[in-house]
């Protein structure tokens, strides 16, 4: 399964519910407000890289360069991925839940 | 109260720039409200400090970079610009990740306070408006 989660995590809980409830081994996509969980050295960064040992983690490259993100320091292990990326992902899955 | 008098007022930004309209909304009424003559200040708190984020390419998901914006607030008199420092640490930014505005004399008109003196300078406005 991917889960999706287009929420900043300093905002609203959205990532921390996802990363409660997501099985190991599901797919994980940071897209829109969620791509603010990437940064390193922020109050969240440890429980991103708790989840990096048993999610693989992805982020929507689009929505940090809108951002200015992506020239800043992220998580290391946090896969960039395009939009042809996204859809790749949403094919290999069998399904789709969005955390709004 | 005498109507003439000059008000505080004082733009609260609490939300990233492009998720929702709130950012976008702010920007518009402060350039605006800027005409009537107010004290006007802008505190970027909690998710606000992003739309100050350098190197924003908002043609990437099809928008407007509105917040450009901000580099034309001290011509538009709004020169009092405060980052809550406690909001930049917990998201892991520094302040060489945020614009700079040059106002005047100033490199930067860009304050960075700590939250005990941002709670000061809120118990000081008449008007308060958050977004």
């Amino acid at each position: 399964m991917l889960h999706t989660v287009n929420k900043s995590p300093f905002e609203k809980n959205s990532l921390s519910s996802c990363l409660r409830l997501a099985a190991a081994g599901s797919d994980i996509l940071l897209i829109e407000d969620g791509v603010y969980a990437a940064i390193e050295n922020s109050e969240i960064a440890n429980i991103v890289k708790g989840a990096l040992d048993i999610h693989q983690v992805y982020v929507l490259e689009p929505d940090l360069r809108a951002r200015g993100l992506d020239k800043m320091n992220l998580i290391q292990g946090i896969q960039k991925v395009d939009y042809a990326g996204f859809v790749s992902l949403a094919v290999e899955n069998d399904s789709v839940h969005s955390w709004l | 109260m005498n109507p003439s008098k000059t008000k505080k007022f004082m733009y609260v930004c609490r939300r990233a720039p492009y998720g929702t309209i709130y950012a976008f909304e702010a920007m518009e009424l402060m350039l605006m409200g800027s005409a009537f003559g107010q004290d006007i200040s802008v505190a970027f708190i909690d998710d606000g400090i992003y739309q100050l984020a350098k190197y924003q390419d908002p043609a990437s998901i099809g928008m407007k970079q509105f917040t450009k914006g901000f580099k034309a607030l001290p011509d538009f008199d709004i020169g009092k610009l405060y980052v809550e420092e406690e909001s930049l640490n917990s998201r892991g930014l520094v302040k060489s990740d945020l614009i700079e505005i040059p106002m005047d004399d100033l490199e930067n008109a860009i304050e960075f306070v700590p939250a005990e003196k941002l709670s000061e300078l809120i118990a000081q406005q008449d008007v308060l408006l958050q977004f």
